[in-house]
């Protein structure tokens, strides 16, 4: 396979940006000493980093079961205060965006981060309704099986509490007659978005008997609360065969004689982990992340062979993605970030430190319009870049401003050491942008963009000021450097390129 | 795909120098925003509240009269009028779900009108596919490449970047196309920012998107800012004594208030609305929920544009209706025919119009859901016609041919 042997900035700056949230200041040298082929391998492998992990853990919102987060807020866990129950779980979801946004932007394992986002976004649970087991969803569910099988991922879904919960899958029982009259337990819910979603597709072709019957198979899956109520019981995943369909049943071309029990779901989720149709889908969406809103389908084939010989190997796929020529082309065609792209390019860029993430940066991507876990529909965010582009984009415009300026509440910038360690001076706008451009943009902004934002503050000497700096000629300068930093970098970020990838 | 013309210079435009970073920019830029001035007569305006999430019609237009509603219904049926909790009775037949009590003295004013069984008869029980096919307004073919409200737009008079506003962060389906369209959450916070350098960051950005491909985006934001701003009217407070919720479409509909009260050169505007409408489970808490926010923005928006709601016409619609048998969670999977609601705008209200719903087992869709008789986009044209005087259905759907009238305006 074609690997890039190229060491140029623009690739580097590609990967960083395709494989990851985008260069920080000093990246694009760290991954040139390391060798690009070298760095693109040891993100496929690399684990969560360890190090941010750590950090993480201080913010005390890890590690609790679903049956823990049921007693915090039931109040009854030794954390919290018995009659102030919501006071021990508000603080710990706040915290869980902080280790989301955290995470992403300061992790090394960058591709990892990508991924997780990418399946809690393909397998979404909306807080909203899924709530407090949002947070141990994407630990228990999704990041454990980034790189594994897509069996191993599916299954781990479909079982846990929180998408039970949120698709209504706990509520799934049998259709019966009782007393001459049929009783409906039957909720499509979970059956319809399982084949629609998560692995065939919309298009693949099944029909409205399949979304019913899939339903069927899954038919007494449960959660442990007593009679329904969810502010009793331990709140895990529970099989009761009374309220198993025992019929047989046809689910998109996979028969069971019936009376199969819980297994019944788990071969219809084997069967569908490994559909052609899956494969597919899934390639398509895995490519539309890395590439672009259309990717080649060349590529989407290829991966989706990957993924049919490999019986789903995630990290296969991935692999043939990011060993194809057509993914070291795909800088003739740009992605426009999502607002949660931009936001962390944006703090890896200034080398922000996120002390919290509530209410500032949360704020932030919700008036752009993806606040974190608010993903009502089970569809999560549009994963097509262009899905973002309407006059909403003004937001993004508030957020460079304000970030630079250091407005946004729980996030401490320090553009000034990021220009000075660069090599750059912190009180010249050209300077900055020079930096920025080398160190972010991997020299790829246009003239007007450097023009922009390099000549501000320098009033009616602006052009002139320009051309002598090209030339070597010195000017002081009066303006307050900090003010002048933000400005030159807040444009910057602002700037139609930080919105590609 | 659909994508509108700044989403087709992705694929048109091709690479990155033709994306305008660094190179020229794409032919295919051809959006251009001005902000129409104030129009000095009152426009007609269409208000398109969205429910996303397939709304149960049978829950906002009961039909207590059918004692056939009560057998398929069970324990999530509105109990008959004049029980605890029951039903707000409008005639014989129909009345109101209790929780839309604010809007019972519009239909008695004969403000509002309500349509039974009006939907998508190329079903789909995808929510994503059936919306997508409601704002395109093509059902079955995604490769309709504008939206219906903006065709619809198209043909009224008028023109610029506020003409077509959506109360949304994603450009909706139903406003793709050429023309540009303000897309935004909120109206009173659209600018950038800052106040010491604002007129100087305004020019700056503004001149670093002038070369990009990313031009007419940006030229779409900067006009109706400028627009948003200079209008007083815009920032003023609603009409005394009126008061909307806060939460969705509270806060959209207040703001379209004052939208059209500020004669922008709005004609159509989108309020999406993301509620608890998917009622697989707990209908009547959802719904207990969801109804009564629903239905005071309605109303606060009918009072707080007062006279004016002749010239506005609000048309509540979702994608789907749901099973006409409760399931076994207390609640209703996805269906087919929906009851879309019609306020204001010389609509002669007061009536219950379309075919009331048949819950004869056999007469039911597949035997599950409240039959489609009235097809979506012949109440969407028979609106265009009566309110907008937009008279071209064939433009508005192209294929489509109109089906029988459904009588809103006469």
């Amino acid at each position: 396979m074609a690997i890039p042997t190229a060491q140029d900035e623009r690739s580097v700056v590609h990967f960083l940006n395709r494989g990851g949230f985008g260069p920080t200041a000093g990246q694009l040298a760290q991954v040139k000493r390391r060798g690009l082929w070298n760095y693109v391998r040891d993100q496929i492998e690399a684990q969560a980093d360890p190090e941010v992990e750590k950090r993480i853990a201080r913010f005390g919102d890890q590690g609790y079961s679903v049956t823990e987060m049921f007693e915090i807020y039931r109040g009854k866990s030794p954390l919290v205060k018995k009659d102030q129950p919501l006071n021990g779980i508000m603080p710990m979801l706040d915290n869980f965006y902080t280790s989301k946004i955290f995470r992403a932007a300061a992790s090394e394992s960058q591709l990892h981060e990508v991924l997780a986002d990418f399946w809690f976004n393909h397998f979404n649970v909306s807080r909203v309704s899924a709530r407090w087991g949002t947070i141990a969803y994407e630990r228990e569910a999704i990041r454990p099986n980034l790189k594994g099988r897509f069996r191993d991922l599916l299954g781990a879904t479909a079982t846990h509490p929180a998408m039970l919960f949120y698709l209504d899958n706990y509520l799934n029982r049998r259709n019966h007659m009782e007393g001459g009259h049929l009783v409906r337990g039957i909720n499509e819910n979970y059956g319809r978005e399982l084949l629609e979603l998560h692995t065939v597709g919309v298009d693949a072709g099944y029909k409205e008997t399949d979304v019913v019957n899939a339903a069927r198979v899954f038919s007494g899956w449960g959660l442990d609360h007593p009679r329904g109520d969810i502010d009793r019981g331990t709140g895990v995943f529970v099989f009761r065969p009374e309220e198993h369909d025992r019929d047989p049943k046809t689910v998109f071309g996979l028969e069971f004689a019936g009376g199969g029990g819980r297994e019944e779901g788990e071969k219809l989720l084997d069967y569908l982990s490994v559909h052609p149709a899956t494969a597919l889908f899934i390639s398509t969406k895995l490519a539309r992340r890395f590439l672009s809103d259309e990717p080649p389908k060349s590529l989407v084939d290829r991966c989706a062979e990957t993924f049919i010989s490999t019986k789903g190997d995630l990290k296969q796929v991935v692999t043939t993605l990011l060993e194809s020529p057509e993914f070291w082309a795909a800088p003739s065609t740009p992605r426009f970030k999502t607002p949660f792209e931009f936001v962390i390019a944006c703090l890896r860029a200034t080398g922000a430190s996120v002390d919290s993430a509530v209410p500032g940066l949360v704020g932030s991507l919700d008036a752009m319009g993806m606040r974190p876990y608010y993903c009502a529909p089970p569809t999560g965010y549009p994963d097509r870049g262009a899905d973002w582009l309407s006059p909403a984009y003004l937001h993004r415009f508030r957020f460079a401003l304000a970030l630079a300026e250091g407005r946004i509440p729980g996030v401490r910038v320090r553009l000034g050491d990021v220009v000075k360690v660069s090599g750059g001076d912190a009180s010249d706008p050209l300077s900055i942008a020079t930096v920025f451009n080398r160190e972010i943009f991997g020299g790829g902004l246009s003239p007007s963009t450097l023009e922009g934002a390099s000549a501000l503050a320098l009033g009616a000497n602006a052009f002139k000021r320009v051309m002598d700096t090209a030339t070597g000629t010195k000017h002081p300068l009066k303006a307050d450097p900090v003010t002048t930093a933000a400005k030159v970098v807040g444009l910057l970020l602002a700037s139609p390129e930080m919105q590609m990838r | 795909m659909a994508w509108d013309l700044s989403r087709r210079m992705f694929i048109k435009g091709g690479s990155l120098v033709a994306l305008g970073l660094g190179g020229p920019a794409s032919a295919v830029i051809t959006r251009t925003a001005q902000a129409a001035g104030p129009t000095g007569s009152r426009k007609k305006v269409l208000v398109h509240v969205f429910l996303r999430g397939g709304v149960d019609g049978l829950s906002v237009m009961v039909p207590h009269g059918d004692s056939r509603y009560y057998d398929i219904r069970k324990d999530i049926a509105i109990p008959p009028p004049g029980k605890p909790g029951g039903v707000l009775r409008l005639d014989d037949h129909f009345g109101l779900h209790p929780a839309l009590e604010p809007l019972r003295s519009l239909y008695t004013e004969k403000k509002m009108a309500a349509v039974h069984g009006v939907g998508n008869y190329g079903l789909t029980r995808s929510h994503f596919s059936a919306q997508d096919f409601v704002e395109l307004g093509t059902p079955g073919d995604r490769s309709t490449t504008t939206g219906t409200l903006a065709r619809l737009s198209g043909e009224v008079e008028g023109s610029g970047v506020l003409k077509s506003v959506a109360f949304s962060v994603q450009r909706p389906l139903c406003l793709e196309g050429p023309a540009p369209a303000l897309v935004t959450p909120g109206i009173l916070s659209f600018n950038l920012g800052i106040k010491e350098w604002r007129e100087e960051a305004e020019r700056r950005v503004r001149a670093m998107y002038e070369p990009s491909v990313l031009a007419p985006v940006a030229d779409e934001v900067f006009v109706a800012m400028g627009a948003l701003r200079d209008s007083s009217a815009i920032h003023a407070q609603p009409r005394a004594g009126v008061k909307y919720p806060d939460a969705p479409p509270g806060p959209s509909l207040r703001q379209a208030a004052r939208l059209i009260e500020a004669d922008l050169g709005t004609r159509c505007i989108f309020v999406p609305v993301g509620g608890r409408y998917d009622t697989h489970a707990k209908q009547l808490e959802a719904h207990a929920e969801e109804f009564p926010i629903l239905s005071q923005a309605l109303a606060a928006f009918a009072q707080d544009l007062g006279p004016r709601l002749d010239d506005v016409l609000v048309l509540v619609t979702t994608e789907f209706g749901r099973t006409a048998f409760v399931n076994g969670s207390h609640g209703t999977d996805h269906g087919s025919a929906f009851c879309a609601l019609v306020i204001g705008g010389g609509v002669k209200g007061g009536r219950i119009l379309g075919q009331s719903p048949d819950l004869a087992k056999s007469a039911l869709y597949e035997e599950r859901d409240v039959a489609v008789t009235t097809d979506f986009r012949d109440l969407y044209s028979e609106i265009a016609q009566g309110h907008l005087g937009v008279s071209a259905a064939s433009k508005l759907f192209p294929g489509f041919s109109p089906g029988a009238r459904i009588g809103l305006f006469s």
